[in-house]
């Protein structure tokens, strides 16, 4: 007989709080992800010796972009950017933006899976296909969504630990071969190569922007919510900063520039007293655990937007309508070369301009109307009218 | 209907996991390989063959905990020609009925004939495998790279294990990751250079071996062609092999050129720095012989160009302490210390400078005195990077060395 | 809330109010200690009519007038021309003592005694037996016939008497019980070591015994249509929060089952996901221990009939956790929660990883080591996960026939099964014996549980484990770990999620009550997760050291130097 009540109801995806130290979490793990791996790879295939700065120098002036974000979340507590985007543009166009950058998350989305899966496959089992790897993230993150946004906030809590232990581990066990001729000298270049690899992590930022606009939505204290979301973004940042100053500074910008995955290949140097070998199995399994963080991150932003676009769809229909599409995008990149080419471009050159876009487009007509006054959040008698 | 999707998923996960494992591997189905040889392949081989490539191999079943570890059989080496590194590895599959396994393989031994061919497709077949790890370590070998792994240490059981920890823990020979290696040899302010292993008898070295310009006591010599001749006599003589280090490779780009040996290779790694906790002999007009164990390097190279060359300025800081004296010395004195002192830096300063000459006569910097340049004045680098070779042969080289002595062992002096 | 007794009513009009199905409103509970219950719906109660011989016949009927163990005891109270009546009770389930001395003494004897003025104006029996006669602590009356054999068969003796239409139960209860014993489930080295027996009355009062507040409700309820089992839900009023003494309250009335037999029963018709392979109910058989979770705000369930005390709400918190943690100096408790959890994390993944590193990533191994295994596997039959899982079983089996065998054998077949046969093994080349220590030193690692509930939800997760470490290696491991977290984060214990202090994180409770402990005068808060109302503990200035009054001062005010 089954007991009468369930007091742990919450209905699933929508208006759960989460804590602002749970917003630290979810903020910190949505960005780590895999990310530490591309960012090696990428900026420092184009900044070269420079990159261990522009990564650093990147986040901080990608703040920026961040500021809108806070901006509406703070004057729309509780609102996500498929909410208030129809309070500011009105419905249509309020649709028809959080549907572009829908899109452009899910494109994302699909390379990431992708990129995770074949990451996982090279560094620990190399005979496995890769459907295998798709197939069970996709499991892990329906089963983990399927609870309800308050149990991604407490695993991302609980594991998060893990995952910032063993980066913050791999960079210490590396600090003894670093070699500063690897560091010195830079800018000899000139600013170009910074300025590029600062592009890099600029796309980076866009795609954080669009995840804080929707998990900023769980955050109802409108004080905390700036904070929130930053401190989770420099945490990133800081962290990211110091493996890349790692891994650049163990091997150097040309070497760095030829691995696929280069903290792999900084895990694979570490050796304990002799006997602590073979620990990159150990790291790339807490990593997975980044990975799979991140990536039911992409999921859940993309369904919950698709919920706001579409309000008759239900939040476990629209994960499963969005997983479709993110899955079958993974698999079909059959190519190293698709791979490793479409990715920067595609954060960079189209998440990064459509976010501008959208935020810019957002700020201005909110502006325009008035919404951006201080104090109680405007658009109260459409907000009450739409919930 | 939550629960049912739950289910579902639960059962499709299962379902997913049981249907394939492909990554298995069975452990009792693998060889492990701890260590690779390269030769080049042996007089009327096939033309097309270039590579012959030699696995040493553990025999497991010689692990077991109850069996007595004794000192044979415990390795075996199987060989193969082959057109190219992964060629020679599939014949030599063919020959030993288990699936080959690189995640233990802890050094690669290239023969010095092979080397001079160039080592470009090795490292780039190494460096593309995800099993080897960036911190095996590279091994030039004075004779076939196959006899050194056939060799039979008599304090472990594998030949590998000895070299390893003569390059690790003893300090014996130039220690150098493969990762850093490779690092070097692609870089453009720096060449590679590898250290040298060879085969000598058990019974330690014959006096053929001996050589002018060889040290007396002290670091231990793989003589030239010398060594290499009474290592094959020897090897007539008697199966049994041990391995011995010394000498240092020098490559340019990925081709080996030439070799530091004797004091040039002692020069070379007092230059790295890897010189201390050792033991160097010296012959000193008032003393006698004399050894000193280095406890402390530091190496500041400086450089310049002036009127178009380039000028190498070597200073080196050292501290020792006195290992054996052949008179009778009191070394709390402080003038015999200075004495004894400056007879040392010049020795060091000496040594270092024949190093430098020798890579100098192969137009190979593997001092980095490219990189030296580069992070002093990037613009004046790449005016000069692309005749750095000639401009490096034709350095002018000073080095100097000033130092202490330090420790002088538990006795003030000898009574007489 | 006493039942009236009515004057005798005619047979007519009995037999009308039973056709009209008229019910009763019944007494309540006992008297002092507890809130009472509320009244149920009885349907058709058969109420007393007054005339002895028919009610004695109608309660004679429904439990067999030849019933060998029940006794009906017929007499006249007062001399020969008293007022007749019968006493009725379960031979074996009361304490004779009391009847004889406490009713039929009365009755028969002591009446004499009763001058007759005193007997003026009181001729109605009522008025005087109990009243003035009946040496007995408990009484309370009843006016069906249900309710007189529902307290038969509870223990108690009512008396029906001639003349009125209520019956007067006496409690007299007094059945053979287990004396109280040390708990076999949860020795400690350092504390108490009563434990609860089956009777309920008993472990209520081991409980009262350590917590003389007056605030401790014991609600009492009747689970089971026919086993009719006492269940008692003990709580702090004023501490616990009401919200959860509601959800409990309602949880148990809703249980309409045949039967319970034990906590375990009672235990799986609460709790909130059944599915779930963890226990979302505490349990404990120490007095002391409940206590402890009573004065956290806690709610405990007491079982007729069950040594086991029910905790909620149980958090993962909960079953980490020894009593003796708190008996202890906190750096004792540190290391002792260490241990406790490297065991755990070992419990559930020592054999998976050995599958794993050694079907999958062989590299991770130093050499030697990968060696030496290399050189164990040779000629094994088996690959690693048969072998682990052969293993695993064997060892559970013998675990299993070691619980059911004779104590003398018990510990005998154990030490001497699992020895032999581990060795027997890896002689005769079935398993390797790197496993053997994996399998033994899991085995031992589950034994470290505090919670044996947590310790066989431990053996039980171990196991998919390992199939996946089989199939996927440490992405296999990685997953199961990662999805066995989630089910974590979704399980609630009555509303308190299971995971706290980890999450939602409370950095105060993290560090006051996990891994490490607070020095108990550093612990001022109660777990707020249980949101108590009554949220402080004790008052700062709690901690140990020299006061800074001086010594006469000290004596002065009676307090003792620390």
């Amino acid at each position: 007989m089954k007991a009468v009540s369930r007091m742990s109801s919450s209905p699933k995806g929508s208006k759960t709080e989460i804590s602002s130290y749970q917003g630290v979490m979810v903020s910190f793990s949505i960005t780590i992800g895999t990310l530490f791996i591309t960012i090696t790879r990428e900026v420092g295939s184009i900044s070269g010796m420079e990159a261990y700065i522009a990564v650093p120098a990147a986040y901080l002036i990608m703040t920026i972009l961040l500021v809108p974000v806070f901006l509406f979340s703070s004057r729309f507590p509780g609102k996500r950017i498929g909410e208030y985007s129809q309070i500011i543009l009105g419905g249509f166009f309020g649709k028809l933006l959080s549907l572009a950058l829908m899109a452009v998350m899910m494109a994302v989305a699909a390379l990431v899976l992708r990129n995770t899966a074949e990451f996982w496959g090279a560094a620990l089992m190399p005979e496995t296909p890769v459907w295998f790897f798709l197939v069970t993230l996709l499991i892990l993150v329906i089963y983990t969504l399927m609870n309800g946004f308050e149990v991604y906030a407490r695993v991302c809590q609980v594991l998060f630990m893990i995952v910032i232990g063993s980066l913050l581990f791999l960079v210490i066990a590396s600090l003894i071969k670093v070699d500063l001729e690897n560091l010195l000298p830079v800018f000899y270049r000139g600013w170009e190569p910074l300025l590029r690899g600062c592009l890099r992590v600029a796309g980076i930022a866009a795609q954080y922007a669009v995840f804080s606009a929707v998990i900023c939505g769980h955050l109802r204290d409108a004080r905390t919510i700036a904070a929130t979301g930053l401190k989770g973004w420099l945490i990133a940042g800081l962290l990211l900063s110091l493996i890349m100053l790692a891994v650049q500074g163990v091997f150097g910008p040309q070497q760095m520039a030829k691995f696929v995955s280069p903290p792999l290949e900084l895990a694979k140097i570490i050796e304990i007293g002799g006997v602590a070998r073979g620990l990159e199995a150990l790291l790339v399994s807490s990593w997975i655990i980044a990975a799979f963080l991140q990536i039911t991150a992409y999921f859940y932003t993309t369904a919950i937007i698709m919920t706001d676009v579409f309000p008759r769809i239900s939040f476990p229909t629209s994960l499963l309508i969005v997983s479709a599409p993110i899955f079958a995008g993974a698999y079909l990149v059959n190519d190293q070369e698709q791979l490793f080419a479409l990715f920067p471009v595609l954060r960079t050159y189209l998440i990064l301009p459509v976010a501008i876009t959208a935020f810019g487009l957002l700020i201005t007509v909110a502006f325009l109307r008035g919404m951006l006054k201080n104090g109680t959040p405007s658009g109260q008698k459409e907000r009450e009218g739409m919930e | 209907m939550m629960q049912k999707l739950a289910v579902f998923f639960v059962i499709l996960a299962v379902i997913l996991n049981i249907t394939g494992c492909w990554s298995q591997k069975n452990m009792s189905d693998l060889a492990f390989v701890m260590g690779i040889g390269f030769d080049v392949p042996p007089e009327g081989a096939d033309a097309q063959m270039h590579e012959y490539l030699s696995l040493q191999i553990a025999v497991t079943s010689a692990f077991v905990q109850e069996a007595t570890g004794g000192a044979g059989g415990v390795a075996w080496v199987t060989s193969a020609l082959g057109k190219g590194p992964a060629d020679a590895e599939q014949s030599i599959a063919r020959q030993i009925g288990r699936v080959v396994f690189y995640g233990h393989t802890a050094a690669i031994l290239v023969s010095k004939e092979r080397a001079e061919k160039g080592l470009r497709g090795i490292l780039d077949a190494i460096e593309r495998y995800p099993g080897f790890r960036r911190s095996i370590r590279l091994f030039i070998v004075d004779g076939k790279a196959k006899d050194v792994l056939e060799a039979q240490p008599k304090l472990d059981q594998i030949s590998i294990a000895a070299m390893l920890r003569m390059v690790r823990h003893t300090g014996i020979t130039y220690d150098i990751p493969f990762g850093d290696f490779v690092a070097q040899t692609e870089s453009e302010t720096i060449e590679g250079a590898l250290p040298i292993a060879g085969t000598v008898p058990p019974g330690g070295y014959s006096t053929e071996k001996k050589e002018a310009g060889s040290e007396v006591g002290g670091g231990q010599e793989g003589g030239g062609a010398g060594g290499k001749q009474s290592g094959s006599d020897s090897s007539k003589q008697s199966q049994e092999k041990i391995v011995h280090m010394g000498g240092v490779a020098v490559f340019r780009e990925k081709k080996m050129v030439g070799t530091l040996e004797g004091q040039a290779s002692n020069g070379f790694l007092l230059f790295k720095e890897q010189f201390h906790n050792r033991i160097y002999a010296f012959e000193t007009d008032e003393f006698g012989d004399m050894s000193v164990i280095i406890r402390m390097l530091n190496v500041k190279p400086d450089v310049n160009i002036v009127k178009g060359r380039l000028q190498i300025r070597i200073k080196t800081v050292f501290s020792a302490g006195v290992v054996h004296v052949e008179t009778a010395q009191d070394f709390t004195d402080k003038h015999i210390r200075e004495k004894v002192t400056r007879v040392l830096a010049g020795e060091l300063a000496d040594a270092i400078k024949q190093a430098v000459t020798k890579a100098q006569s192969y137009g190979s910097d593997v001092f980095g005195f490219g990189g030296q340049l580069f992070r002093k004045n990037p613009k004046l680098w790449k005016q000069y990077r692309e005749t750095w070779p000639e401009l490096f042969s034709n350095a002018e080289v000073q080095s100097d060395a000033s130092g202490t002595i330090i420790r002088t062992g538990i006795i003030r002096q000898s009574s007489s | 809330m006493k039942g009236k007794s009515r004057k005798p009513i005619k047979l007519t009009e009995l037999i009308d109010q039973t056709m009209a199905g008229k019910k009763d409103v019944n007494g309540g509970g006992k008297a002092a200690k507890a809130g009472g219950k509320k009244g149920t719906e009885k349907p058709r109660q058969t109420p007393l009519v007054g005339i002895l011989d028919i009610d004695l016949s109608e309660v004679k009927k429904r439990l067999g007038a030849k019933t060998s163990d029940i006794v009906y005891r017929e007499f006249v109270a007062g001399g020969c021309d008293g007022v007749p009546m019968a006493v009725v009770f379960v031979d074996g389930m009361v304490d004779k003592i009391a009847i004889n001395n406490g009713i039929l003494k009365t009755l028969l004897v002591d009446v004499h005694k009763i001058p007759p003025e005193a007997r003026e104006g009181k001729r109605e029996p009522d008025q005087w037996i109990k009243s003035a006669l009946l040496a007995i602590g408990e009484v309370k009356e009843v006016s069906t016939v249900d309710e007189v054999i529902d307290a038969v068969l509870a223990g108690d003796a009512p008396i029906l008497v001639d003349g009125m239409t209520a019956a007067i139960v006496t409690g007299v209860k007094g059945w053979p019980t287990r004396s109280i014993a040390e708990p076999d489930t949860e020795a400690i080295v350092r504390g108490p070591r009563e434990g609860f027996s089956e009777t309920l009355r008993v472990n209520t009062a081991l409980v009262r015994h350590r917590l003389k507040s007056p605030d401790l409700r014991v609600d009492s309820y009747k689970i089971g249509e026919r086993t009719k089992t006492d269940v008692a839900l003990l709580y702090i009023k004023g501490l616990a929060d009401e919200k959860i003494i509601g959800e409990a309250k309602s949880r148990l009335k809703a249980i309409k089952v045949d039967g319970i037999l034990d906590a375990g029963y009672v235990e799986q018709y609460i709790e909130d996901q059944p599915f779930s392979p963890f226990p979302q109910v505490g349990s404990t058989e120490r007095p002391d221990r409940v206590v402890g979770y009573l004065l956290e705000g806690r709610l405990a369930i007491i079982v007729d009939g069950s040594p086991f005390a029910l905790v909620i709400p149980s958090e993962m918190n909960t079953f980490m956790q020894s009593p003796e943690d708190y008996y202890d100096r906190p750096y004792t408790v540190m290391f002792l929660r260490m241990v406790r959890a490297v065991a755990s994390i070992g419990a559930l993944l020592l054999p998976s990883f050995y599958v794993a590193v050694t079907t999958f990533h062989p590299e991770l191994l130093p050499t030697p080591l990968a060696l030496s295994i290399a050189a164990g596997r040779e000629g094994k039959p088996f690959p690693p996960f048969i072998e682990a899982l052969l293993m695993e079983f064997v060892f559970e089996t013998l675990r299993e026939a070691g619980v059911r065998l004779p104590r003398p054998f018990g510990q005998a077949v154990g030490i001497v099964g699992a020895i032999v046969i581990g060795q027997a093994s890896v002689a005769a080349g079935l398993v390797s014996p790197l496993l053997l220590i994996i399998v033994s030193l899991t085995a031992i690692a589950t034994f470290a549980f505090p919670s044996f509930l947590m310790a066989n939800s431990i053996r039980l997760v171990r196991f998919p484990l390992m199939l996946l470490a089989a199939v996927s290696g440490l992405y296999g491991i990685v997953w199961g770990l990662i999805f066995l977290t989630v089910h974590l984060m979704t399980l609630r214990s009555f509303g308190v999620p299971y995971f706290y202090p980890w999450a939602p994180a409370s950095e105060r409770a993290i560090l006051s009550d996990t891994l490490v402990r607070a020095p108990l005068w550093g612990m001022r808060r109660r777990p707020d997760i249980v949101r108590p109302q009554d949220p402080i503990r004790q008052k700062k200035g709690m901690k140990p050291g020299p006061r800074r009054k001086s010594g006469k001062e000290a004596n002065e005010s009676g307090e003792s130097d620390e």
